[in-house]
C-alpha cells in the first residue's frame, strides 16, 4: 500500500509542475470560463449588488396617445428597472438608432403607433422593435426578458378573453364580438395601470422577475459552461496524467521500476491512484474556484461531493481505459487530441443545448446521445447538481461504467506489463 | 568461493536474431566481471534478462542463488540496476529522485535519508541534490543513474555501459566510484565497449559477440591465448641498418622489422629489453629519437578473435 502511495504522490508532485498540466487543468477551464464572465460583465446572484453593467436604452414611444404604450415607456424607464437598464426617452427613432450605431447605447425600443390599440389582439399586434448593436449580446438580451415580460402582461389580456370565452361556451353560451372586444378592452385598461402603478401588485411583480430571470439566464450561462469546461478539461488531465504510464515507460523509469523489488501491480496501482487524485485536486481546485470568483452554486454539499466522486472516477477510468490500447506516447498524442475530443463535444452538447437558446429545441435529442460518451454523464450529474435534482441514478450509472472501463483497461495492462 | 553470479546457457531471440545465443559465466562475490563487446553484440539483452524485464526464451541465471525467473522477487531484491539509458525523472530534484527510488527499494524515514545522503556524497553532488535533474550536464545525470542502484547497498550490482557519452571528468570519477564499491565487498557486472574500462576495471572479462561469449578470463590470460609480443616502435637519428641486425641477435627479442626509417621491435617483456636497446645504439653512436611501447590489449584479443575491430 505503501507502494502504491509513494508512487501516486511522485506523480502528483510531478504533474504540479508540469506547465502542461497546470495550463490544461486549471488555468484554460478558468480562463475561459473568465472570458465569458468579464464579456457578460460578470454576474451577481443577489439582488442588491448587480454586477452587470446596466445597458443604455433608448426608449421611443411612437403611440404617445395610448395608455399601454405610455405604461411600457413607464415601466422601462422607471426607477424599479434603473438597476438593470439605463434607460432614457428619446422623441425621434433616427436619433435613437443612430446612437445605437454610433456606440452611443446598446438598444433603441421603439414601440409603434398603434401599439396600444393592437394589444389583446394578436393578429394585429403591433410589434416592439428592438433595435441593437449585434457586438452587444448581454444588455439587448435583458431589455428582451423584461420586453417580454412586460408584453406577456398586456398579452394576459387576450388570454383572458379566450379562457372566458372558453368558460362561458362551456356553459353553451357564446360570446359575441361585442363582448369580447368589451372584455378586451376592459383588460387593456387594467392591466397597463397595473403596470405602470409601480408600487406594488403587478408592475413590480413583474419587473423584479424579469431582472431575476436575466440574471438568472446569465448565472445558468456562465455555470453551464463552467460546467462544460470542468467535464471537458477534467477527461483531458485524466489521459494526460494516465499518460505518464507511457511516457514512463519510454523514458524507461518503468522498467527501472520493474527491476526493484516490488510488485508489477503495485506499481500500475499507484500509477492509476495518481490519476483519481490529479483529477480530485483539479475538481476541488475548478469547484471552489469557480464558486468564489464567478459565484457558481454547484448544488448542495452532498450532491458535490457524489458529482466530484462520479467525474473523478469516470474520467479516471476513461483515462485508463483509452491508455491501455496505446503503444506509444505518439500514439496517445494523436489518439487523445481526436478521441477524447470528439467524444468530450458528444457528451457536453446537453450543456450546450441547455444554453444556446435556438439549440433548447434539440435538448431531448442531446440528453440522450450524450449519454453515450462519458463525459456526458459527468455533464449530466453537474446539471442535475445545481439544479438541484437528484443525482443517484447518474451516480450510479456513471460507476457502472466506470467499472467496465477501469476493468478493461487494468486487465489489458496486467497483460501487457505481465511478469 | 561463493558464486554471486550465474548465469546458464541463457537464450533470447528477437524474432530470427538470436540476441543471445547460449550465454553462460559466472562472477564470484567481489569480483567485478565485465562484458566487453561491440554494440548490439547482446549485452543489454543478457542483462534484462538477469534484471528480471525480459524472459529467457531458455535457460536460467541466479543472483545470489535466487533464481531470476523462479525468484525473480528475491533476486531482484539483492540487484541493484544501471540502465543503459538515464532512467530518472528528470523533473524531480538529484535528492527528490534518489529518496523517491529509496521507497522502491524498500527503504523508509531516517534510514532512507541517511542512505541518500551517503549516496550524493558517492556520487559527488551533494551541492547539486536540490537541483532537478533535468538541468544536469549528462555526466552529472549518469552519476544519478548510477546512485540509484547504490540506494539498498545491493550485494550485486548490474552497470549497462555506465560511461556513455559523457566528459572524461565525469567517466574518471564513475569508474573510481566502480573500484570502490569492489572494496566495499559488492558485486559488480559491467558492460561495456570501451576495452580500456574493461581492462582497467575488472577482475575477469569475457568479450562478447554476436551474442555468444568467444573468451573469457582474466586480462593476462586473454593477452596470453593471444600470444601476442609486445610492440615497440621507435626511430633514430641514424641509418636503421646500423643496429638492426646486432638488435636481432639480443636476448629477448623476438623480430625486429624496418619501414619508412621506423622499427618495430616485437618482445616478450618490454622492461628487460629496452635497456639493451639502449645500450646497444649507444654503443654504435646512434641515438634513438622517439620510442612508442604498445603493450598487447583487449582489442588485439577482439580483433584476433574476430578479425574486427571492435569500435565498428
Ligand atoms: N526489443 C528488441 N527487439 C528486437 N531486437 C532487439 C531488441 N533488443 C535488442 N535487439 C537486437 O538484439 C541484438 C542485441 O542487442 P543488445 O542486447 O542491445 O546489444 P548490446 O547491448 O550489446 O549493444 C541486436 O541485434 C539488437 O538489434
Ligand atoms: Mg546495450
Amino acid at each position: 500500500m505503501m507502494t502504491i502511495w509513494n508512487v501516486a504522490w511522485k506523480d502528483l508532485v510531478r504533474s504540479a509542475r508540469s506547465v502542461f498540466i497546470l495550463v490544461f487543468a486549471l488555468v484554460l477551464p478558468l480562463l475561459t470560463t473568465g472570458v465569458f464572465f468579464a464579456a457578460f460583465g460578470g454576474l451577481s446572484s443577489g439582488d442588491e449588488s448587480p454586477s452587470i453593467p446596466a445597458p443604455r436604452v433608448l426608449v421611443v414611444n411612437l403611440d404617445s396617445s395610448g395608455e399601454a404604450a405610455i405604461a411600457l415607456e413607464n415601466v422601462l424607464t422607471g426607477d424599479e428597472l434603473s438597476n438593470v437598464l439605463d434607460a432614457a426617452r428619446e422623441s425621434d427613432p433616427a436619433p435613437a438608432r443612430l446612437a445605437v450605431d454610433t456606440g452611443g447605447a446598446a438598444v433603441a425600443v421603439i414601440i409603434p403607433l398603434g401599439f396600444s390599440a393592437g394589444i389583446g389582439d394578436p393578429e394585429s399586434a403591433a410589434g416592439v422593435e428592438v433595435y441593437q448593436d449585434p457586438a452587444q449580446t448581454v444588455g439587448p438580451a435583458i431589455v428582451r426578458s423584461i420586453l417580454e415580460q412586460a408584453l406577456d402582461g398586456f398579452a394576459g389580456g387576450w388570454v383572458v378573453i379566450k379562457a372566458s370565452g372558453g368558460a362561458l361556451a362551456s356553459r353553451s353560451v357564446m360570446m359575441d364580438g361585442a363582448t369580447a372586444a368589451r372584455i378586451s378592452a376592459l383588460y387593456t385598461e387594467w392591466a397597463p395601470a397595473q403596470l405602470a402603478a409601480g408600487a406594488g401588485g403587478l408592475a413590480v411583480e413583474s419587473t423584479a422577475g424579469a431582472k431575476r430571470e436575466s440574471v438568472d439566464f446569465m448565472a445558468r450561462m456562465i455555470s453551464a459552461i463552467m460546467a462544460m469546461m470542468l467535464v471537458f478539461y477534467c477527461f483531458f488531465t485524466g489521459t494526460a496524467s494516465a499518460q505518464s504510464i507511457l511516457t514512463e515507460q519510454e523514458e524507461g523509469t518503468l522498467p527501472r521500476l520493474f527491476t526493484m523489488p516490488v510488485r508489477r501491480s503495485q506499481i500500475l496501482g499507484g500509477k492509476m491512484l495518481s490519476v483519481f487524485l490529479t483529477l480530485a485536486v483539479q475538481l476541488i481546485v475548478l469547484l471552489a474556484v469557480s464558486a468564489l470568483v464567478f459565484g457558481i452554486r454547484w448544488g448542495d454539499s452532498l450532491s458535490v461531493v457524489l458529482a466530484v466522486i462520479g467525474t473523478g472516477t469516470l474520467s479516471a477510468s476513461f483515462a485508463i481505459f483509452i491508455t491501455s490500447f496505446l503503444k506509444n506516447t505518439k500514439q496517445a498524442g494523436m489518439v487523445y487530441g481526436v478521441v477524447v475530443n470528439l467524444v468530450g463535444w458528444i457528451g457536453i452538447s446537453r450543456l450546450f443545448a441547455e444554453i444556446i437558446p435556438g439549440l433548447s429545441k434539440y435538448s431531448a435529442y442531446t440528453d440522450t446521445v450524450s449519454l453515450v460518451s462519458p463525459q456526458g454523464w459527468a455533464a449530466r450529474i453537474w446539471q442535475e447538481s445545481m439544479a438541484g435534482t437528484p443525482v443517484w441514478f447518474t451516480l450510479a450509472g456513471m460507476l457502472a461504467l466506470s467499472l467496465v472501463l477501469f476493468g478493461i483497461g487494468v486487465f489489458k495492462f496486467n497483460r501487457r506489463f505481465s511478469e | 568461493m561463493e558464486q554471486a553470479i550465474q548465469v546458464q546457457d541463457l537464450r533470447k531471440a528477437f524474432g530470427a536474431i538470436p540476441a543471445v545465443d547460449g550465454v553462460s559465466f559466472s562472477v564470484g562475490c567481489g569480483e567485478i566481471f565485465s562484458l566487453l563487446g561491440p554494440n548490439g553484440a547482446g549485452k543489454t539483452t543478457t542483462i534484462s534478462m538477469l534484471a528480471g524485464l525480459l524472459r529467457p526464451d531458455s535457460g536460467d541465471a541466479a543472483l545470489l542463488g535466487n533464481s531470476v525467473t523462479r525468484q525473480a522477487a528475491r533476486a531482484r531484491a539483492v540487484l541493484g540496476v544501471v540502465p543503459q539509458d538515464i532512467a530518472l525523472y528528470m523533473d524531480l530534484s538529484a535528492r527528490e529522485n534518489l529518496s523517491f527510488w529509496g521507497k522502491m527499494y524498500t527503504l523508509r524515514g531516517k534510514a532512507l535519508n541517511r542512505r541518500v545522503d551517503e549516496v550524493l556524497e558517492v556520487i559527488g553532488l551533494a551541492d547539486r541534490q536540490k537541483e532537478r535533474v533535468g538541468t544536469f550536464s549528462g555526466g552529472m545525470k549518469r552519476r544519478v543513474n548510477i546512485g540509484v542502484a547504490l540506494l539498498h547497498k545491493p550485494p550485486v550490482v548490474i552497470m549497462d555501459e555506465p560511461t556513455v557519452g559523457i566528459d572524461p571528468q565525469s567517466r574518471r570519477h564513475i569508474l573510481d566510484a566502480v573500484k570502490e564499491l569492489r572494496g566495499h565487498g559488492m558485486t559488480v557486472l559491467y558492460t561495456t565497449h570501451y576495452m580500456e574500462e574493461a581492462e582497467e576495471l575488472s577482475d575477469r572479462v569475457a568479450v562478447m559477440d554476436k551474442g555468444k561469449i568467444i573468451a573469457c578470463g582474466t586480462n593476462a590470460e586473454l593477452i596470453r591465448m593471444v600470444g601476442q609480443d609486445t610492440r615497440i616502435e621507435l626511430a633514430l637519428n641514424a641509418e636503421s641498418g646500423r643496429v638492426i641486425d646486432p638488435w636481432r641477435s639480443l636476448e629477448g627479442i623476438r623480430g625486429v622489422t624496418a619501414e619508412d626509417g621506423r622499427i618495430t621491435v616485437l618482445a616478450a617483456d618490454s622492461n628487460a629489453v629496452l635497456p639493451r636497446l639502449f645500450e646497444s645504439a649507444a654503443s654504435r653512436g646512434v641515438r634513438i629519437t622517439s620510442l612508442e611501447i604498445r603493450e598487447p590489449n583487449l582489442e588485439a584479443v577482439f580483433l584476433h578473435l574476430t578479425g574486427r575491430a571492435l569500435r565498428d
